[in-house]
């Protein structure tokens, strides 16, 4: 496949991507705000399958300024399995997700897409 | 036992974004012949018909997640033999640990680099055949 066609794609890819980007970020907020106020393990889980959907993700599609808080935010939920350790550690997670909005405030669709491009390019490994 | 080169996967990811990508890696980039499914349930359904050479599976998968679905798959007499790697978001090394003990022939974390991730593949692949050379 000729190169432009293959920066063609990848651009179409990450664009697909990014454009459902912020939805996610306010999706986490969503689900933390609603479990901040009152806990079901269903939310829970459904909050720390986003978290960690988005570590997987985020880093792939060039976003490395989030990938980066969203790995020490989905650390944070690692030693939880309950309400009570939850309210523990709920001002911790608060600010984990306020550092990825910052991120995510914090980097250019520019910035990330050369990122994207470089890595799926052999240009940087 | 399995004694070529790799070329059909079984990739199970429940990450529509991540299995774009990893499409444009392992089949375009890659060559490689690639059956996606976003749950375990759907591995579980085809795995017999695709015969891979090799199962790729998320860990982090609602409903039936990639332990459950590796436990399931071990349990199939016709599929127990395909050897599986695990992929999952950066984890921590005891993790890791935990599912090769469990059997699966390596780990792969997210992000991946998908430039290299067929070659990564390809390397697992050659080293799991050595492996069982030595041991038959």
């Amino acid at each position: 496949m000729p190169a432009d066609e293959t920066i063609q794609e990848l651009t179409a890819m990450f664009f697909n991507y990014s454009q459902r980007l912020e939805q996610k970020i306010n999706h986490i907020e969503g689900l933390y705000e609603k479990l901040k106020n009152r806990w079901d393990t269903e939310t829970f889980s459904e909050l720390y399958h986003a978290i960690h959907s988005l570590n997987g993700s985020s880093g792939i599609y060039g976003y490395q300024k989030i990938n980066q808080e969203v790995v020490q935010l989905e650390l944070k939920f690692k030693e939880i399995s309950g309400e009570s350790q939850f309210l523990l550690e709920k001002e911790n997670i608060q600010q984990g997700i306020k550092l990825v909005k910052q991120s995510w405030t914090n980097t250019t669709t520019e910035e990330a897409l050369q990122n994207f491009i470089k890595k799926n390019t052999n240009v940087e490994k | 036992m399995p004694n070529h080169e790799l070329n059909k996967i079984l990739l199970v990811e429940d990450e529509e974004d991540i299995r774009t990508i990893a499409k444009f890696s392992l089949e375009k980039r890659g060559h490689l012949n690639v059956k996606f499914c976003s749950s375990g349930y759907e591995a579980l359904d085809v795995v017999e018909s695709f015969a891979p050479d090799l199962i790729v599976l998320d860990v982090m998968m609602p409903g039936m997640d990639g332990i459950e679905t590796f436990k399931a798959l071990k349990e199939k007499s016709a599929v127990k033999d395909i050897p599986i790697v695990f992929m999952t978001a950066k984890t921590q090394t005891k993790e890791i640990t935990y599912y090769k003990e469990l059997g699966a022939i390596n780990v792969i974390t997210k992000p991946f680099n998908s430039s290299i991730l067929a070659d990564q593949l390809r390397e697992i692949w050659q080293t799991y055949l050595t492996q069982q050379e030595q041991t038959s």
